[in-house]
């Protein structure tokens, strides 16, 4: 008789794998036996898988302390018969029996995806990522400073922020471990980086747009969607590296999770009503030469002013008409 | 020993002669207080809920079936909202009286009221306005310490300023709001409104009464003054002070000054004075700033929390050959967003700022970005608020922001002095 024994984790993981021969299989925490098990709950002369007669295999409790309990952990008493594949616990231990012909999944192709996340599993690609968009911080804080430069706290400041972001992959590999999912840290750092180098990009994008055609809800609706998608990208990401989900599970999830997100910032930046007393408008304002809309006349311009006076008037009739029914 | 005697004589004679006119005015002083006393009132809002008073001013009675004049600020709270509030006068006997608004002009600040009561003495109202250096009395109650009058000197209409009113030299205080300046003779020549600190005071011309007393001559207090919408009126008052503000300055060329390499509007009204600023003396400067703001002085009181008619113009250029273009974008945004002006209204009176944005092109077919942001009056329909926020682009290491904001007005206004505006602000 040949069997083979699969020692399992709690999560149905196959922990290590054993193939024996003989006419019966002996377990116990005794050396004498054919399967060796260290653990105290365990007898030393536990349990014997034997072959009957019409060639089924029966399991045999050599009057353990403990006993051995089946998947659903019910005691299987002092003998009971095993199918290939049937999981057992003994002690603290999960074991499946399985025959040399028992039958085995379709194999599976290997996944581009999979094989990308494995190449990018370096740490000089890590550190390029990393490097690059640090680099991206130092000429944001360059452009951004109007008075006079310093180099140090420029650099300082963006590698803080370097390391801070830093933590996103760190997370991703230590829920990977968690998981049971093959860590692969330097791919969760080369995708992070890469996600907010994009995010950068984009907001650098939004801010021609903003330039050009100002705080329109055209340009809005825009950001809104390439907001949407980005964070569906990165969560998806994340996932992806940090368990084991399917596609379609990751999708899923990524999407309610960015609505739910966006409906809670919705929900607690409400406002109560109280009108601005200043415009809450911000214009833009970028070098001459990344303008590209046509400029309009004075006249138009008059023409597009219109619309402002009469969301200003409906707006007074509407509080007016409100404030009326309050009292 | 002679000499010293007759050179104290001479003295005593010169001083006698100095302190004479002075005796002469007191007496006089004297004399009117005494007569017009009963003529003069406390004027007190009163908070219905809390029964306290939350307001007080002066008022004076003008005829002898109880017509009486005070400053419109002083009695805003209740033709804001008169369910809250009851006015009354308490006169020099400490007896109190229930008043009725019967007309107001918010452009000068007036109130005529009436009341139920007979005045045997009442201020006339004078026909000529003074000679400039003239004395005048003025009276009223200042900071509730009881009536008092105040002697001071006419020193003609105030330069400068579209609202015309009297420049005395006299202390006009909080409290005396409302009350009569009369002449040696005893007639009203103007009605105390402000005060701009020591000695100096204002006063409403006469001539502004007369208007207001006239246009309401023949209402008839005791059918007609419920059905008075003031609201109504004030606003029509708004629309048309707007109007006659913003005509000449529309009508007329603007005068331009240059601003760095930019051309610029400079004080386009007698009553609008400019100031300008720039950072030539700073230290570790990265750019060179000069800026240029012109604001109308004075506004109208309409409430505790509402102003209007404000306006204010206001330039920024910026130049720098150390920045990089990004780095004059960054500064360029900071400044074209920065805070401009005062709000001058409570969160009840207006509407939140519609804005938009746009690519215009000036008359001198420069490209601007301006941003245009504009609030409606909920009180007060017709009239709005007008923000504008402007950049000139084309050039790579300089550029012009130019604002203004203008308070009150209608989209007619507002949108003539946009086009007059993009006509005056350009490269040289």
């Amino acid at each position: 008789m040949e069997i083979v024994i699969e020692l399992l984790t709690r999560n149905n993981k196959v922990k290590s794998f054993h193939k024996l021969s003989g006419d019966s299989i002996k377990i116990g925490r005794s050396y004498e036996n054919d399967f060796v098990l260290h653990d105290e709950h365990i007898s030393p002369h536990h349990a014997e898988i034997i072959q009957s007669e019409i060639g089924s295999l029966v399991l045999i409790d050599k009057c353990s302390v403990n006993g051995i309990r089946d998947k659903k952990n019910k005691d299987l008493g002092s003998q009971a018969n095993l199918k290939s594949g049937d999981v057992l616990t003994i002690g603290k231990h999960l074991l499946r029996i399985v025959l040399p012909h028992h039958p085995v999944a379709e194999t599976k192709k290997m996944n581009a995806l999979e094989d990308i996340t494995n190449h990018l599993n370096q740490w000089y690609l890590a550190f390029i990522a990393a490097l690059v968009f640090f680099s991206s911080m130092v000429v944001k804080s360059y452009f951004s400073t109007i008075g006079d430069i310093i180099w140090t706290k420029v650099f300082a400041t963006s590698l803080l922020v370097t390391i801070a972001l830093m933590l996103f992959p760190l997370f991703i590999a230590i829920f990977a471990r968690v998981f049971k999912k093959e860590v692969r840290f330097f791919t969760a750092v080369v995708f992070s980086f890469t996600m907010f180098l994009a995010w950068q990009i984009t907001t650098a994008l939004g801010q021609v747009l903003l330039f050009n055609w100002g705080d329109s809800s055209l340009v809005n609706l825009g950001a809104d969607v390439v907001e949407f998608v980005m964070m569906v990208l990165f969560f998806c990401g994340c996932f992806y590296l940090a368990s084991n989900m399917s596609v379609k599970r990751l999708c899923i999830v990524s999407c309610s999770l960015v609505i739910s997100i966006a409906a809670l910032f919705h929900f607690s930046s409400q406002d109560d009503g109280k009108v601005q007393l200043y415009p809450v408008s911000y214009a833009v304002v970028l070098p001459p030469a990344m303008l590209v809309t046509t400029a309009i006349s004075t006249e138009q311009s008059i023409v597009n002013f219109e619309a402002l006076f009469e969301s200003a008037s409906r707006e007074s009739i509407k509080r007016n008409k409100e404030a009326d029914e309050h009292e | 020993m002679n000499t010293i005697k007759v050179k104290a004589q001479s003295i005593l004679l010169l001083l006698l002669s100095l302190a004479l006119p002075k005796l002469a005015m007191a007496q006089d002083a004297n004399e009117l207080f005494t007569t017009f006393s009963p003529a003069l009132v406390q004027i007190k809002s009163i908070n219905l809920e809390s029964g306290q008073k939350s307001s007080i001013g002066t008022g004076f009675f003008i005829t002898k079936d109880g017509k009486l004049v005070t400053n419109y600020h002083v009695i805003s709270s209740y033709v804001q909202s008169p369910q809250k509030y009851k006015l009354e006068y308490v006169d020099d006997q400490q007896r109190t009286n229930n008043v009725k608004v019967i007309a107001v002009d918010v452009i000068n600040d007036l109130a005529l009221l009436s009341s139920n009561t007979q005045s045997d003495v009442f201020f006339e109202l004078s026909k000529t306005a003074p000679e400039k250096g003239s004395d005048l009395f003025a009276l009223g109650n200042p900071h509730d310490l009881g009536m008092i009058v105040v002697p001071g000197t006419y020193n003609g209409i105030q330069l400068k300023s579209f609202y015309q009113r009297i420049h005395l030299t006299g202390s006009i205080n909080p409290g005396m709001s409302g009350g009569p300046t009369v002449n040696q003779e005893g007639r009203v020549v103007g009605i105390n409104v402000a005060t701009a600190g020591n000695q100096i005071g204002f006063l409403v011309p006469v001539e502004r009464l007369w208007l207001l007393v006239n246009k309401y001559k023949n209402v008839n207090v005791e059918t007609q003054a419920k059905e008075v919408d003031l609201i109504a009126d004030i606003r029509e008052q708004l629309l048309f002070n707007q109007t006659s503000l913003y005509q000449n300055l529309l009508t007329s060329e603007w005068s331009t000054s240059s601003l760095g390499s930019a051309i610029v509007p400079s004080e386009i009204s007698d009553f609008m004075p400019c100031w300008g600023d720039s950072n030539q003396d700073r230290e570790k400067k990265q750019y060179n700033q000069a800026t240029s703001n012109c604001q109308l002085e004075e506004s109208i009181y309409i409430s505790d929390t509402l102003r209007t008619g404000f306006a204010q113009v206001g330039f920024n250029w910026i130049q720098s050959d150390k920045l990089s273009a990004m780095q004059l974008s960054h500064l360029y945004t900071l400044n074209l967003n920065a805070r401009y002006g005062h709000t001058n209204a409570g969160f009840d009176d207006v509407t939140d700022f519609q804005c938009n944005e746009n690519i215009i092109k000036n008359s001198s077919g420069e490209s601007v970005k301006g941003l245009m942001c504009i609030r409606a009056y909920r009180e007060y329909s017709g009239l709005f608020d007008v923000r504008f926020n402007s950049l000139l682009l084309e050039k790579d290491d300089q550029t012009l922001i130019a604002k203004y904001f203008l308070q009150g007005v209608t989209k007619q206004t507002a949108n003539a002095f946009y086009v007059k505006f993009m006509e005056n602000v350009k490269w040289k």
